[in-house]
């Protein structure tokens, strides 16, 4: 097909819309005069919830190693949680920030390219949350059950001691974790195409949501670049 | 800064001015027509929140296309990653009383181009809009943020590749 035809059956379609112009001045004047209803921006709704989420993870374990600081079965646990909110917090405030900077009437090429890099936070984000949830959960859960058991006045010691065993295997497993499911993820990233969702988490894990991403935002900002002429 | 409430009207007459544009825009990056309504109600919304920031001096078809396209290629963007994709394409949007065999021939038409449209990339798929609306090269490259010469030979060698694909069933069949 040349460019010329393709000029030809384009203006048909200019012919053709007249009937969906009607539509069109309906849901514009409802889009407009509604100015009193908050538009959500949808970047910034998981960074936000994110923030005040790991914001509030961060001033519970603060008060928390102030009161354990000096054991440290309780002080490395809060640490770890307390490092993965303050990463996570960081990663989320970058998000927020990029997402802010968005102004959707600068020209395609560049909000494109921002675009895709938000992509690749989020992706980056989503990956080290998987491959860090045992270990730094884990890590949250003896925190919290520590917390509860003082609460509620109960000799942890006694408690926890019988099973030193089990928390030390647990720790295990969230160290291991983290080459061990990227390995499996990478493994299994191929197997599982009739399963959208779980695909997706798998390609997440092992990094080919990752990499696509990135090659999304080279190509919008190849697009910047004058290829060589024609000749 | 946001529009005013005495903006409306503006905002509104210039909308149904240039509205074609955008309901082009929306056929070329929605797939169905339940798409292309909610780009286009997105669309709106995004002008709308932006009508603040547009400049009087400027012209508003290269303001808006931007927006639009934005708009657009994000929608699309979106609707890949959540496994939209295979959807049917869906050209209704027309539904004018003509002739069976008229009809059937304009839709089989606006179909190839349909068919033509979703091989391209996002960033092709813009500049062919773009170039059928009849913009020059310097307001497409305003548009889409890039130089004159890259649109130049951007759409040089998208012609060649419409051509090579024109010709290529040709070849094999050898007429």
């Amino acid at each position: 097909m040349q460019l010329q035809e393709l000029n030809e059956k384009w203006k048909r379609l200019d012919l053709k819309l007249d009937q969906t112009l009607a539509m069109g001045n309906e849901l514009m004047r409802q889009v407009v005069m509604q100015p009193a209803r908050r538009r959500i921006n949808r970047l910034a709704i998981w960074p936000a919830l994110d923030i005040v989420f790991t914001g509030s993870v961060l001033l519970l374990g603060g008060t928390f190693l102030g009161g354990h600081g000096q054991d440290w079965k309780l002080a490395a646990p809060t640490l770890v949680v307390m490092l993965s909110a303050a990463a996570l917090l960081a990663n989320s405030i970058r998000q927020l920030q990029l997402g802010a900077q968005l102004d959707w009437t600068a020209p395609v090429v560049n909000i494109q390219t921002a675009l895709e890099q938000l992509q690749v936070m989020k992706v980056q984000q989503f990956k080290w949350i998987m491959l860090l949830s045992p270990l730094v959960g884990f890590c949250a859960f003896i925190v919290g059950l520590h917390w509860l058991f003082e609460w509620l006045t109960v000799d942890r010691v006694q408690i926890l001691g019988h099973l030193h065993p089990w928390i030390v295997a647990n720790y295990a497993f969230g160290v291991l974790f983290v080459p061990l499911g990227y390995f499996l993820a990478r493994i299994l990233a191929n197997r599982y195409h009739r399963y959208r969702w779980w695909q997706s988490v798998l390609d997440g894990i092992s990094g080919t949501s990752l990499n696509a991403a990135r090659q999304d935002v080279e190509r919008w900002a190849s697009l910047q670049r004058t290829p060589g002429n024609p000749s | 800064m946001a529009p005013q409430t005495s903006d409306h009207e503006r905002f509104l007459a210039l909308m149904e001015t240039h509205q074609r544009l955008l309901l082009k825009v929306c056929w070329a990056y929605g797939r169905t027509s339940h798409d292309r309504s909610d780009l286009f109600q997105e669309i709106i919304g995004r002008l709308w929140a932006a009508f603040g920031k547009y400049d009087p001096s400027r012209t508003f078809s290269t303001w808006m296309y931007r927006v639009a396209l934005n708009v657009a290629i994000d929608f699309r963007r979106r609707q890949q990653r959540w496994g939209r994709e295979s959807m049917s394409l869906d050209d209704d949007v027309t539904a004018e009383p003509e002739t069976a065999t008229e009809e059937t021939r304009k839709q089989d038409q606006l179909h190839e181009l349909r068919e033509l449209l979703e091989q391209q990339d996002d960033a092709d798929r813009a500049l062919l809009l773009l170039y059928l609306e009849g913009h020059s090269h310097h307001e497409i490259g305003e548009v889409l943020g890039i130089g004159e010469s890259n649109v130049s030979t951007r759409l040089y060698r998208l012609k060649k590749s419409l051509k090579q694909s024109a010709d290529g069933p040709s070849h094999e069949q050898g007429v």
